[in-house]
């Protein structure tokens, strides 16, 4: 789970658990603006927290990779870095 | 080993992408949602990138995306002050006057309830006054250009990554390398 490590260790959630934490954000902003459900403070608080919780451990890894991987691009220019962080 | 795909594409796509959800009036409300409109725009060049790759070129790394997100930011950044402009010139300021009556609205029932001090109707109209005669000037076309060329690129870069962790990522074919340790 995102939430049990230290960024430093740069694991990045599967794509199933980043798809799983925007849902319910979307879903009650859809559902709200359709008028199927009344979107509340509380249910605006708990996807924001479950969605604001886990994207900085897909965004800061991935931009450290991504600029670990540039900086490796200009020293040595090559189609492939081989820089990845752990999937 | 072939090389990778141009990046030039998916980049006009996601920009022309944002520069529509962000140029239109109405449309542009989805911004409000932390610039929601300039997150797709970026996942979605990154989507459409993903695409152009074939089994025999090296994988799509996240510097693609990060590369590819600011691009689309950049492009729609232009396309949106574009867009704006043309639509201010045609039609003068709609999305202005829109704003204007939906926060008259939430201004009124605010100081009706006593949330707001007395008067910042009146400020608020005086405003949205002048950032309507701005808005259809050189001066203050180009100023929404300067901020947008700084927003755009740096909400669609992180769209960018956020699509790569969803869509772009795939296991390497070769023995990973030992994870890096800061």
């Amino acid at each position: 789970m995102p939430l049990s490590g230290a960024l430093k260790r740069l694991r990045i959630p599967k794509p199933g658990l980043l798809i799983a934490v925007i849902l319910p954000m979307v879903m009650d902003a859809v559902l709200n603006d359709t008028g199927i459900h009344s979107s509340t403070t509380m249910t605006r608080l708990a996807t924001g927290l479950v969605f604001g919780g886990v994207m900085p451990w897909c965004i800061v890894p991935l931009f450290i990779e991504a600029s670990l991987q540039l900086i490796q691009k200009k020293k040595n220019p090559s189609p492939d870095t081989g820089v990845r962080m752990h999937v | 080993m072939f090389e990778k795909p141009s990046k030039l594409r998916p980049a006009v796509l996601g920009g022309l992408i944002i520069g529509t959800i962000s140029g239109i009036p109405g449309l542009n409300l989805l911004n409000c949602c932390c610039c929601a409109g300039i997150l797709l725009g970026g996942a979605m060049s990154v989507y459409l990138y993903r695409h152009e790759f074939t089994s025999e070129m090296p994988p799509m790394e996240s510097s693609d995306a990060l590369i590819l997100g600011i691009i689309a930011g950049i492009i729609g950044a232009l396309v949106t002050t574009f867009l704006s402009a043309l639509i201010i010139l045609i039609l003068g300021p709609v999305e202005t006057e829109m704003m204007r009556n939906f926060m008259e609205k939430l201004t009124q029932k605010l100081e009706d309830r006593g949330s707001v001090p007395q008067g910042t109707m009146d400020n608020m109209r005086d405003q949205f006054e002048q950032a309507m005669k701005d808005g259809g000037t050189i001066g203050g076309i180009l100023r929404s250009l300067v901020y947008a060329l700084i927003l755009y690129p740096i909400f669609s870069m992180l769209g960018g990554l956020i699509g790569y962790g969803i869509f772009g990522r795939k296991k390497p074919e070769t023995p990973p390398q030992p994870p890096m340790q800061l």
